[in-house]
């Protein structure tokens, strides 16, 4: 196996792992939780033209 | 690449087989070192091919000018594939657009082999004593399949030095046509007379360089690859596809068999219109679990060109620690010269990630607003946007739904991706080398049947 095949072979390891606490500490890189900015108050409407 | 046995592959002893002979032209000395075989021999000092079939070096064509040496000196040996070789002759050709050199080595019990120079890397030539076979568009040779290159070709002979086993001189020209396989080169070279097939390796960079004791040659990346070079991320492709397989089944499994998400409570509140804000507390909201994430969505199932704004508060009853969140659900709909049109969502979500345990409540304020047209029509005209018939709404009832777990469809994809990138970008690189190897250009005959 090449160098550069062991090393991805560990940089694997490593986002198995990764995913395996994020799944189980139930972090997402998409959770859209946080306090609404201060501009996304104020008057809405459709975008229908 | 020889089929010989090794048994009859022995080095050259001494200068035993060495002739020294005079010039007759320019009475420069020569040496003769395939006595018995060389047919031709040309005067590396003046140029004059010689009969070398007679004693007295009967001179064929007469020259006199200076002869640039070769890289490799006549008379250079170095062992190659196990067989120590003798560089007995030199030749340069040419297809009229790019030149090059090849070097004929000599070992007596081996026979003849060429020593091709295109420049850039070397390739060990043997000459087969058999006729290729044909299989479908490609030729083979045992076992090994050689796939059709670019169109014939005509090379021709722009300086020669030293002897041959052929009568050899600058300007013969010979018709070559070359067939390729990985690391291999399959050649037939015809004249009116004859045609003969070389089978040429590609020698791996630095070995004829060391064998010959002359200047080690760097690898030029940018140089287009050779017809019978071989993907160098070939290997390291296949490797990461087989790691990759791997990788993905194990996160495919930790997906599936992670916990699904769970129902964790559900309430229905009423949100009245035009309030600046409409607060509501729900709970508890229990989360066993060290971490998980949790799920909040507002189902408004009445919105009618109208929106809500959502703000939630994650609040864990004994610490009072807060994680905020919000959403926003909208319904829009009408008519216009098109016909029925509608948008926005009325059933909005938001993820809370990385919740510790504990028992929370669910602090939510609501603002009900509606959407007023500017350019709304006066009483007794038919409005572009909205119903005038639906009767206006005093409260917004809304569906709120909290969930534990789940989630990590999005993560898992997103890993995939990551372990996918490495074997795409050697994807990529190999087919590129191999497009550009395989990049030669067609025959206008070619061309025109096509």
């Amino acid at each position: 196996m090449s160098r550069s095949s062991i090393f991805y072979a560990l940089i694997c390891l490593g986002l198995i792992a990764l995913y395996a606490s994020a799944a189980r500490n139930g972090y997402s890189p998409f959770a859209q939780a946080g306090a609404r900015p201060f501009f996304f108050y104020g008057s809405r409407g459709p975008t229908h033209k | 690449m020889s089929t010989v046995p090794r048994t009859r592959t022995r080095p050259l002893q001494g200068a035993s087989t060495v002739k020294t002979l005079n010039c007759p032209n320019c009475g420069g000395t020569i040496a003769l070192r395939a006595a018995g075989t060389t047919v031709s021999l040309v005067c590396e000092h003046c140029g004059s091919t010689l009969d070398a079939t007679q004693p007295e070096l009967r001179v064929i064509v007469e020259a006199n000018r200076a002869l640039h040496r070769p890289l490799i000196p006549l008379g250079s040996r170095g062992e190659l594939d196990g067989v120590t070789w003798e560089v007995t002759g030199y030749l340069e050709r040419t297809d009229g657009e790019e030149p090059w050199s090849e070097y004929l080595l000599f070992n007596p019990y081996e026979g003849y082999a060429f020593l091709i120079d295109d420049g850039d890397r070397f390739s060990l030539g043997r000459l087969l004593d058999r006729v290729p076979g044909w299989d479908d568009n490609a030729l083979s040779v045992g076992g090994q399949v050689f796939e059709p290159t670019w169109p014939t070709y005509e090379a021709r002979v722009t300086f020669v030095v030293g002897e041959f086993y052929w009568r050899v001189k600058v300007g013969e020209r010979v018709q070559v046509t070359d067939y390729a396989a990985p690391n291999l080169m399959l050649s037939a070279e015809e004249n009116g007379a004859e045609r003969s097939w070389t089978r040429s390796k590609l020698l791996a960079r630095g070995t004829a360089e060391a064998a010959f004791r002359i200047p080690a040659r760097q690898a030029s990346w940018d140089s287009t690859p050779r017809a019978d070079e071989p993907s160098p991320y070939r290997r390291n492709l296949r490797e990461a596809l087989v790691i990759a397989a791997l990788a993905a089944a194990v996160l495919l499994f930790l997906g599936i068999t992670a916990p699904s998400n769970r129902l964790v409570l559900t309430r229905q509140i009423d949100v009245p219109f035009d309030e600046k804000s409409h607060n509501v507390v729900i709970g508890p909201v229990d989360l066993p679990s060290a971490r998980q994430s949790v799920h909040v969505r507002a189902r408004v199932d009445t919105l009618n060109n109208s929106w809500l704004d959502i703000d939630y508060s994650l609040v864990e009853r004994r610490t009072q620690q807060s994680y905020a969140g919000y959403a926003t659900a909208e319904r829009y709909s009408g008519r216009d010269s098109d016909g029925a049109w509608s948008e926005g969502d009325n059933d909005p979500g938001v993820r809370f990630s990385s919740i510790p345990r504990g028992t929370y409540d669910l602090v939510i304020d609501g603002a009900a607003h509606r959407w007023v047209d500017p350019k709304a029509a006066p009483a007794g005209f038919t409005p572009i946007f909205g119903s005038a018939d639906l009767p206006p709404q005093d409260m917004v009832p809304v569906t709120v739904e909290v969930r534990r777990g789940g989630g990590t469809g999005g993560l898992l994809f997103l890993f995939l991706v990551l372990i996918a990138a490495w074997p795409l970008i050697l994807w990529f690189k190999h087919a590129h080398h191999e497009a550009r190897r395989r990049g030669w250009p067609q025959s206008d005959d070619e061309d025109g049947d096509e």
